[in-house]
């Protein structure tokens, strides 16, 4: 495997200015606070941490969503800063929830009106959208309407949507959230099939088994600081205290650090 | 020529994404009906000369401002609810042609509106309305489109910058209405506000419209109202640049592309 890195965040720091009331004065929130990290290419790379740890927030920044506050990230050594408009050809994300498809069209409709703005030509969208669909089991379902969907064929069409553009990176903001274990276990098969063709996936979640299954490498961010990284078993190794899992040392990672 | 393939392929999308939405079918719908009833009773006892122009055709510029306010203008605050505006707006298609291939897309549809008023009109009123001069009413016709269409684009890019966005999307409806003269002359309204009238398109390309429906046309005043129009025009796109400028980084500095 190709050793280099595809993502090199150095010092980000993120602060949101919040202003609750017309008189009130605006309260600030450190969402992300110097955070420095490297995703190598070709990984499956996993961000974990509690509520409002800051994870979306560093997803968020990664897909130029929106811009740091100060420090630098580079993505395939593009700014995310500068050179927002080349990194966008080469990303995509997909966020977990029923959020982020039209609902009133059909699957087939949303990946034609995805890959139109993902600018895919339609000679490459006409073979690429059946296959997609294929891929992630919708192939049958592709002429109904998406509100009548399951949480995760909504989840599966995302991916499929994800995908259009063949992405060098998918960002993943808790693509199982809310899902049952056979629905769970065929979001793994995709994403591990994605990962064996090439793809870095960099992914948020709020379960560790997910981690222990899929992720060469982890950090872990509480309150914006990031306390953790390594791939799982070395911070089992540095961490754990009972039992020889993820969970146990992620939980005294978090519980020290507070 | 790839150009306009594009062009024509988008806006058929767009086509397609308002009519697929319950709320866009029956403003675009419903909305001309009422309002050619509306009309209809506010001119009943009047002596106003033109009243079936205002019958008519007012109720069509109502129902076409009404679907564009809930179609390209409020595409923006449902789509930040429903989470596809962050891929809308960091997809690689420039977000600026994305907005105007939806916002020509729901112009060209919401112009319907005029269909049912003439039907409306037609069906409970028996008014009908003669076309004396055909080509200039196909001008103003298609000025208003151009109009309406350039119109929505500051307003869209202002709907980015906050999350309230759906509040002023209810807001402006109402004030275009009254302040562009769709129901009633607009040297009706109080001189003091009557100069905010004057530098908004929908105003002249109303003028424009109702000038072009007289028998004894009045070159003066159509070159008059035809000559605002494109200056204010250019003056909207000029503004569209600048504002655009000064938007793409505001919305990842605030984050307004989503609701937390
Ligand atoms: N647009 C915003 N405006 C103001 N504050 C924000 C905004 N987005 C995030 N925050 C704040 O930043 C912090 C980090 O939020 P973030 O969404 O990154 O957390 P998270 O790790 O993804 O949490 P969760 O597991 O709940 O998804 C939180 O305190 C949140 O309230
Ligand atoms: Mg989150």
């Amino acid at each position: 495997m190709d050793n280099t890195n595809i993502i090199t965040i150095t010092d980000l720091t993120r602060i949101f200015k919040n202003k609750t009331g017309w008189f009130s004065p605006t309260e600030e929130v450190t969402a992300l606070n110097n955070v420095s990290l490297k995703i190598k290419r070709g990984t499956i790379f996993g961000l974990l941490g509690q509520n409002g740890a800051g994870k979306s927030t560093t997803i968020k920044i990664l897909t130029t969503l929106l811009l740091p506050t100060s420090g630098n990230v580079l993505i395939d050594d593009l700014d995310v800063t500068k050179d927002y408009k080349e990194i966008r050809k080469k990303i995509n994300f997909i966020f977990g929830g029923e959020q982020g498809v039209y609902k009133r069209l059909t699957p087939l409709d949303n990946l034609i009106y995805f890959g139109n703005l993902y600018k895919v030509n339609t000679h490459t969208l006409k073979k690429r959208i059946p296959e997609l669909l294929n891929q992630v089991d919708l192939y049958d379902v592709k002429d109904r309407l998406v509100e009548n969907f399951s949480k995760g064929m909504i989840e599966r069409l995302q991916i499929a949507k994800g995908l259009i553009n063949s992405p060098s990176i998918l960002f993943m903001d808790e693509p199982t959230i809310g899902l049952d274990a056979l629905s769970v276990r065929k979001i793994h098969g995709l994403i591990k099939n994605l990962n064996d063709h090439g793809t870095t996936i960099v992914l948020t979640t709020h379960y560790l088994k997910e981690v222990e299954e899929l992720c060469s490498s982890v950090a872990i961010i509480n309150k914006g600081n990031l306390v953790a990284k390594g791939t799982p078993d070395e911070i089992i190794e540095k961490y754990a205290t009972k039992g020889n899992d993820l969970e146990s040392a992620y939980i005294s990672i978090i519980k020290g650090d507070s | 020529m790839a150009f306009f393939q594009s062009i024509f392929y988008n806006v058929l999308l767009q086509f397609k994404m308002s009519l697929s939405r319950p709320m866009y079918r029956f403003t675009l719908i419903v909305s001309p009906i009422v309002n050619t009833m509306l009309i209809f009773e506010m001119f009943r006892k009047s002596n106003v000369s033109d009243a079936a122009n205002y019958i008519v055709f007012g109720s069509g510029l109502m129902g076409l401002w009404s679907s564009i306010t809930f179609s390209s203008i409020g595409d923006i605050s449902r789509e930040r609810y429903i989470g596809t505006l962050s891929t809308v707006y960091v997809a690689p298609l420039n977000f600026n042609l994305t907005i105007f291939y939806r916002i020509i897309g729901n112009t060209i549809l919401s112009s319907m509106a005029f269909l049912i008023s003439i039907i409306s009109a037609h069906l409970f009123f028996k008014i009908s309305m003669p076309i004396y001069h055909k080509y200039y009413f196909i001008i103003s016709f298609i000025m208003i489109i151009v109009s309406f269409s350039i119109i929505s684009m500051p307003i869209s890019y202002l709907m980015l910058i906050s999350r309230k966005s759906s509040l002023y999307m209810n807001m402006i409806e109402y004030p275009i209405f009254i302040l562009c003269g769709f129901a009633f002359p607009t040297n009706k309204l109080p001189a003091l506000i009557r100069f905010i009238s004057y530098v908004l398109t929908p105003t002249w390309t109303t003028k424009l419209l109702h000038e072009s429906l007289h028998k004894n046309l009045d070159i003066y005043q159509i070159n008059h109202a035809f000559k605002e129009t494109i200056l204010l025009n250019l003056i909207y796109c000029l503004f569209i640049l600048i504002l655009w400028k000064h938007i793409d980084s505001q919305v990842r500095k605030n984050a307004t592309l989503e609701v937390v």
